[in-house]
């Protein structure tokens, strides 16, 4: 009672002194956090109004108000404070952290939801940590920041990346995730379909073409209740990327500068020459043993003269192809670089009372750490929005960018000729890389190894270049109708214009020979409109919450190409399409797909302390079969603040809630045309006359495939300082589109079915907490745990991988009650000590007889674990000391494996013996050396000891030291320099695992196959505010 | 007043929108749809040049069959494993085909079934389709005829030879429609007659050749004719081989035979019958035939000749086919060029490609006849003399006297030397219950086991396996041995 009269007291002196003294001045001061720390950025506004300003980054704002005005200090995860002005001048304010950020904003699909209130499993991730990587691209920031997600990066400037959201859920379709960008899904298709033939534009990247400074966050939506509102494309979640937006107040403009090295983070060892001559040699003499001595090893060895004989014939053999000097070839050191990055990035943030905008500009420039590769990258960004009229705001957000990209053919499914990385790791150090007779002073490859196919030759003088322009925005228009109605419309476009040159030069590759230089030129055009109506009524009744959505959306996608691909190349530096002397084809597609949706959501909630709320959409789809067009998409989902209860009332426990969730989202195939017969033209023609060949089986019930998604988890804080967030989660994915094998006598290996389960489960853990906070240091530290299982439930067949004779087996398995990337293997015995071949346990169904063999045919396979990493997570810890900042972040996995594939062609024992060797095959067995680990060496080893065993199969246990950042905070310089910092940041800078060579975090299925290497990068920056 | 205005305006955007749902229905423009080519004669007539390129792919006629048929015989290997062979068919010559690894058999089953489908569209559909009746007799006619072919291709690699059980071996899965799925294998001898039959009606629609130069590119009456030969040729069916024989010798006659001077495989040749025309529509470059035999100009060069088929080439004096050795990867003069790379035709592999020809028809009746069909050995042997006269520049010391089964095998001696690289190889071998026996110093550091080099004619690896994948995909029964 007495609180009661003091607040009434208060209210009445402070109503006083507003009518009184009503009069404008300046108000300055500080904002500290709970350690003492300046928080810069933060919202200061003058409540009931529209002037507000932020805290410049020594944590100190400025603002114009009337006595009795109330000042609203705001920034997420602190507790909001108002403080009415009275006299002073100078108010300083002190924020602290707020049980489990409630009130923080978050954006979701299609609105935005207080933490309190969201009754999904989702994550926010806001700028500061997008842009922690040095990627041309955000996504790879999130790896070991968010539970339940999991990115695997290539190294290649601008390369692809891979990204899971609790587990693999597709087998053939779709495994990405949907990305919806400032309200609208964009098109992220990896595949360019623009019917390229060298394969240049692999590892594309469809993110890299947004500015990881423009955003202001990222919020990862998990569960069917965060989700199913996207319906038929939902199944792999959703990334929904909200750029900044304006500011009230005066303009500030901030520029950075980045400038960094990189290199590779790992490296296998490759022997040197004069191990490899050694090995050659040897290699071939036990060919000659095997051959003409019935492979009677020990005799030969113990007859000096017999062996001598051989061991002469073997070195003549060599000295033939590789001539009596050593070439001592370093193919790596010529093929890697130190890569260089560069990047600028200048923006302006501001607005007035009814207008507020956001405009960037952006120059990044990578090189790779592979030579003549890069990525150069020129954005810009607009976004503004004007309260036109009370009921009417207008907005656009609008981003234009355009990308050059150098690669070549790697990073792909092919290890061939014609790819450099693949040839350059596996080229012997006895074949010279420099000839100063041959062309561009490169040489030929010894006896004849894939002609002209000099790595180095291949890239310096061909071109491989994929320019892409892209436009992406939307503009919308908000209608307040009735105060608690409104009715938001949106326009969105994305635009993609790809210019790809892809040359293989006279010399060497593809174009060397007769050819004359081989070019392929390729346009190709993706225009996608997105058109999305959305009415909202948002009231309250007393207790009673009630938010209702209904909504309506179309998309349409067209897209062209024209691809033009030749031999006898006018010249090298004319790289027009005109200048191919000699057509081998010119093919234009045009591919076209839409989608038309209705949706509602129905959220209710009771006195804030129940929450319930379904989700319903309906969607047509263009890519379903004639007879399955229409899917529908739904959600229910509750949670209970527990805390609110007066039951509950634990002392140190500030907030507990309950959530749980049930529903449904689909995937759609990843093809356009999937369901349809038809004949195909393309080069189908004979003896001068065009022709058509039966191009596909039709398939009318073609449809998404379906999720169930089951979610329950907690929310817990303690101390105020402690988070807890628990999710567990169960999805079952039905009807997995699969390229179901149909008998070849249909004329088709495959068609594309629904059919097959899967089932992704697992726990999410995330902690959050400040240990130590005093004024001058401050420690805070958070972690994440993922544990995630995955089976494979049901199948039309196992899917059994078959030999290939150049890469050997496939080592991973699809088969019912066994995980997604399973290995399927031989059970590796060791090496048999009396003979020196490779001998393995005899496997029948998997288990092992107890006997032992030699023979690759007879010994059976086995399934030797999956790829899939048990736990995986991420630790991150941020120490402040006065104006320093030391942060790092290590991530980890546990429980993967991996299959090293390039044992087929480099520890293969002699297989292929014209390849080099890894260090692994040293010392191999001979009946002089009969305790060795390694087999025999045999020129052209017909054993398969090369081929898929669990000789080569490793452990992906990894640790790695992801980030590092060291950071000072600049005080500010008077009116003209508001503040800054400067930094010096590493990324990927260790890395423990089992496998020289291999980073688990760069491949999404296990298998080490020459992509390419992972990038440690340092970088030193500098950020201004004026 | 305002709310209504804004009422009005929603109403409009969402009108606007509610007509779109056609735009569902969305087509390809780059690939045809169904119904447009099965109603359509002149669409049909391109389903059948379609087809001519299938069976021209690097995965059936265009490379696979034929260089199977000559590294899994005795006079073709593969280049030493220091000159890097890029072991596409290193399987076949290995003789590793298991159930579970099938090589290039995989590819060269799909690519037939492929081919077949595509005839099984057009002989269901070509009645009722609208056009010309008397191209669709012709349309129809071809597409039988190759069906025919195609079938056969496959028992012979798929099968075991019919001289080994005859008409009881398991034969093949006979799709004979489009839109059934057959995944019993029919017995050898239901396989014949399918084949026989299908041949026999195309020779029954088919008008006489024009022999105009480039028509034998499609398949003629003769072309189907020749064919037929060889199918009873296969089946021991002496009389039937020798009449289809005699009938195309008769159409062309001796004075279409190369002689030793004009011994050269350009295109359209004078003893062409049936060849696939290879142009830049269906060019293979590095991946097709001629490319396989020929290191230059970035050829692969893979597939050289033995000592053995050297020694045979130089029997007799003045040669034309001896002459056909050029230098190899290995520095010796061992590479077979048959096939000769059109200058201008578009990179390597530009040369059209043989399915049967004249020399064959001679070989055939020779063969026939020696096996006690017409004449008996006078016959065969003045069949085989023809030849022979026409292969060197002293026929009397090289002519052919042998009786019994000396005169057989010197036919098939001549067989290796006229019809190399011709999709013959090891056929020749097993269906005359003949072993391959491949001598070791020929054979050294080849990649191939020792243990693999002399084979049984009657041994499961010297057939294609069903490949594991129709056998996963629809139980299909997997051949005896394997």
């Amino acid at each position: 009672m007495k609180i009661k009269l003091k607040t009434i007291f208060t209210l009445l002196i402070v109503l006083l002194v507003q009518l009184t003294t009503a009069q404008e001045k300046t108000i300055t001061g500080t904002v500290l956090n709970e350690n003492g720390i300046p928080m810069p950025g933060v919202n200061v506004s003058i409540k009931d109004s529209q002037i507000g300003t932020q805290t410049d980054f020594n944590g100190k704002y400025s603002i114009k108000a009337n006595s009795g005005d109330v000042l609203s200090f705001t920034f997420v995860g602190k507790k909001p404070v108002n403080i009415t002005v009275g006299s002073e001048t100078e108010i300083n304010i002190n924020m602290e952290k707020s049980a489990e950020s409630l009130n923080e904003v978050m954006v979701v699909a299609y609105g935005s939801s207080d933490k309190r209130s969201f009754t999904g499993a989702a994550e926010t991730v806001n700028s500061e940590a997008l842009t922690r990587s040095s990627t041309a691209s955000f996504e790879t920031a999130l790896q070991g920041k968010v539970s339940g997600i999991n990115i695997s990066t290539s190294g290649q400037p601008g390369g692809k990346s891979n990204v899971q959201i609790r587990g693999i859920s597709s087998i053939s379709g779709n495994t990405q995730p949907l990305y919806v960008l400032d309200g609208v899904v964009i098109n992220t298709n990896s595949n360019l379909r623009a019917g390229d033939f060298m394969e240049g534009s692999t590892g594309y990247n469809p993110l890299s073409t947004i500015n990881s400074e423009d955003i202001e966050s990222i919020t990862v939506l998990k569960d069917a209740a965060a989700s199913s509102l996207y319906g038929s494309r939902a199944s792999n979640g959703v990334i929904i990327i909200t750029t900044k937006d304006g500011k009230k107040g005066e303009t500030e403009i901030t520029l950075g500068l980045e400038t960094g090295w990189s290199q590779n983070l790992t490296e296998e060892n490759l022997i040197n020459n004069e191990q490899f001559k050694d090995l050659w040699i040897e290699g071939q003499i036990n060919q000659y043993i095997q051959n003409n001595e019935n492979a009677e090893f020990s005799r030969v060895y113990a007859n000096n003269d017999l062996y001598n004989g051989y061991e002469d014939q073997a070195i003549s053999d060599y000295e033939d192809v590789y001539g009596t000097t050593n070439a001592n070839a370093d193919w790596l050191n010529a093929l890697y670089q130190n890569g260089l990055t560069q990047k600028y990035n200048l923006s302006a943030r501001g607005g007035n009372e009814k207008t507020t905008f956001f405009i960037s500009g952006n120059y990044l420039e990578q090189t790779g750490t592979i030579i003549e590769t890069g990525l150069k990258r020129y954005s810009g960004r607009v976004n503004l929005e004007n309260e036109a009229k009370e009921w009417l705001t207008l907005g656009v957000n609008l981003s234009v960018a355009k990308t050059e990209r150098n690669a070549a053919n790697f990073d792909g499914s092919y290890a061939g000729g014609l790819n450099p990385l693949y040839m350059a790791r596996v080229l012997p150090p006895a074949a010279p890389i420099y000839d100063p007779e041959g062309y561009g002073g490169f040489a030929n490859l010894p006896n004849d190894i894939e002609k002209n196919a000099n790595p180095i030759g291949v890239l310096k003088v061909g071109e491989y270049e994929n320019a892409e322009f892209r436009v992406r925005g939307d503009a919308y228009a908000k209608f307040q109708v009735l105060e608690p109605l409104s009715f938001k419309t949106t326009f969105g476009v994305d635009q993609q214009a790809i210019d790809e040159t892809l040359y293989d030069n006279k010399e060497f590759g593809a174009g060397g020979g007769i050819w004359n230089g081989v070019l392929n030129r390729v346009k190709s055009e993706v225009f996608q409109y997105t058109v999305t109506n959305i009415l909202n009524y948002n009231e309250n009744y007393g207790n009673h919450g009630l938010d209702v959505l209904l909504g309506q959306e179309s998309q349409v996608s067209n897209m062209n190409s024209i691809n033009v691909y030749g031999y006898d190349v006018l010249d090298s530096e004319l790289l027009s399409a005109s200048s191919i002397g000699s057509l081998w084809s010119h093919t234009g597609y045009a591919e076209n797909y839409a989608l038309l949706s209705y949706f509602s959501q129905v959220a209710y909630n009771f006195d804030q302390k129940y929450y319930l709320s379904t989700s319903f959409r309906r969607d047509g789809s263009s890519r379903f079969g004639k007879d399955s067009r229409w899917g529908t998409f739904w959600s229910v989902s509750g949670s209970w603040v527990a805390t609110e209860e007066d039951f509950l009332d634990i002392g140190d426990l500030d907030y507990l809630k309950f959530r749980g969730s049930y529903g449904t989202n689909g995937n759609l195939p990843p093809q356009y045309y999937a369901a349809l017969a038809f004949f195909e033209t393309d080069g189908k023609g004979y003896g001068g006359n065009s022709g058509l060949s039966y191009g596909q089986l039709q398939n009318p019930d073609l449809s998404w495939e379906l999720s169930k998604n089951f979610n329950v988890g907690m929310d817990i804080n303690i101390f105020g300082e402690l988070d807890l967030t628990v999710n567990y989660f169960r999805k079952k994915t039905e009807d997995l589109l699969l390229n179901v094998p149909v008998s070849p006598t249909t004329g088709f290996m495959t068609q594309l079915q629904n059919f097959g389960e899967m089932i992704n489960k697992g726990w999410e853990f995330e902690v959050g907490y400040n240990p130590i906070a005093t004024e001058d240091f401050s420690w805070s530290t958070s972690a994440n745990l993922t544990l995630l299982d995955n089976k494979i439930t049901k199948l039309k067949n196992d899917i059994v991988p078959t030999y290939s004779s150049r890469y050997g087996q496939d080592p991973l398995i699809i088969k019912e009650g066994e995980s997604i990337y399973s290995f399927y293997l031989r059970d590796y015995a060791g090496v048999n000590p009396s003979n020196g071949y490779a001998q393995y346990h005899v496997l029948e169904n998997g288990e092992r007889t107890g006997e032992l063999t030699t023979n690759a045919q007879e010994a059976g396979f086995g399934i030797f674990g999956d790829a899939l990493q048990d736990f995986q997570g991420g630790v991150f810890n941020q120490f402040n000391y006065k104006n320093f900042t030391l942060d790092f972040q290590f991530t980890f996995g546990m429980g993967g494996k991996v299959y090293d594939r390039t044992a087929f062609k480099r520890d293969d024992d002699g297989f292929a013996p014209q390849y080099t060797n890894t260090i692994a095959q040293l010392n191999p067995w001979n009946p002089n050396n009969p305790d060795a680990t390694v087999p025999i060496r045999i020129n052209g080893n017909p054993t398969f000891s090369n081929d898929v065993s669990t000789r080569h199969l490793y452990d992906s246990d990894y640790l790695k030291l992801r980030n590092f950042k060291v950071t000072y905070n600049l005080p500010s310089l008077g009116n003209s320099l508001k503040g800054g910092s400067v930094y010096v940041q590493g990324d990927n800078l260790f890395l423990w695992t089992e496998l020289d060579g291999y980073d688990p975090e760069a491949v999404v299925d296990g298998v080490n196959f020459f992509q390419v290497p992972t990038a440690r990068t340092i970088l030193l920056g500098l950020q201004l505010q004026f | 007043m305002k709310i209504f205005k804004n009422s009005i305006l929603i109403l409009g955007l969402v009108m606007l929108q509610g007509c779109s749902e056609d735009k569902l229905d969305q087509r390809p423009d780059h690939v045809i749809s169904e119904n447009l080519v099965l109603n359509s004669v002149e669409k049909l007539d391109k389903l059948l040049t379609g087809t001519y390129n299938e069976i021209s792919r690097n995965t059936y006629l265009g490379r696979v069959l034929y260089k199977r048929a000559a590294v899994k015989g005795t006079d073709f290997r593969f280049v030493k494993t220091t000159f890097n062979p890029r072991n596409y068919e290193l399987i076949a010559y290995k003789y590793e085909e298991s159930s579970n690894s099938s090589g290039s058999c995989e590819d060269l089953w799909i690519q037939s079934f492929k081919s077949i489908n595509n005839l099984n569209l057009i002989i269901n559909n070509i009645e009722a389709a609208e056009g010309n009746e008397a191209q669709k007799q012709e349309i129809l006619g071809e597409a039988l005829g190759l069906r025919g072919m195609i079938y056969f291709d496959l028992a012979r690699t798929f099968s075991y030879p019919w001289i080994k059980e005859g008409a009881a071996s398991q034969g093949l899965p006979l799709k004979l429609s489009s839109d059934e799925i057959v995944t019993e294998r029919s017995s050898l001898g239901e396989t014949y007659e399918q084949i026989i039959s299908d041949m026999q009606n195309s020779l029954d629609l088919l008008e006489e050749n024009s022999w105009a130069q480039g028509s034998t590119q499609y398949l003629t009456k003769s072309g189907v004719k020749a064919l037929l030969a060889r199918v009873y040729l296969y089946k021991q069916d002496w009389e039937n081989a020798l009449k289809n024989a005699k009938e195309v010798i008769a159409t062309r006659g001796a004075e279409n035979l190369m002689g030793v001077n004009s011994y050269v495989f350009e295109d359209y040749n004078s003893e062409s019958i049936f060849e696939l025309s290879i142009t830049s529509q269906n060019s293979l470059g590095s991946n097709g035939l001629g490319a396989q035999f020929d290191f230059k100009n970035g050829g692969q060069g893979d597939i050289i000749a033995t000592k053995t088929f050297i020694e045979l080439l130089s029997a007799y004096e003045g040669d034309p086919r001896a002459a056909l050795l050029e230098e190899d990867k290995e520095g010796t003069q061992q590479a077979y060029i048959k096939y000769i790379n059109r200058s201008d035709g578009g990179g390597l592999s530009a040369h059209n490609i043989p399915v049967i020809r004249l020399s064959e028809m001679y070989l055939i009746a020779a063969e026939s006849a020696a096996n006690g069909a017409g004449g008996g050995e006078t016959e065969a042997q003045d069949f085989l003399n023809t030849l022979i006269e026409n292969r060197t520049t002293n026929f009397s010391s090289n002519q052919a006297t042998e009786t019994g089964e000396e005169l057989k095998e010197r036919i098939a001696e001549e067989r290796r030397r006229e019809l190399a690289l011709e999709g013959h190889g090891i056929y020749d071998y097993i269906r005359r219950a003949k072993n391959i026996n491949r001598p070791v110093d020929e054979h050294v550091n080849t990649g191939v086991d020792v243990a693999n080099l002399d084979i049984q004619a009657t041994d499961n690896r010297t057939i294609c396996p069903i490949p594991a994948s129709e056998v996963e995909a629809s139980g299909m029964e997997q051949t005896e041995g394997y």
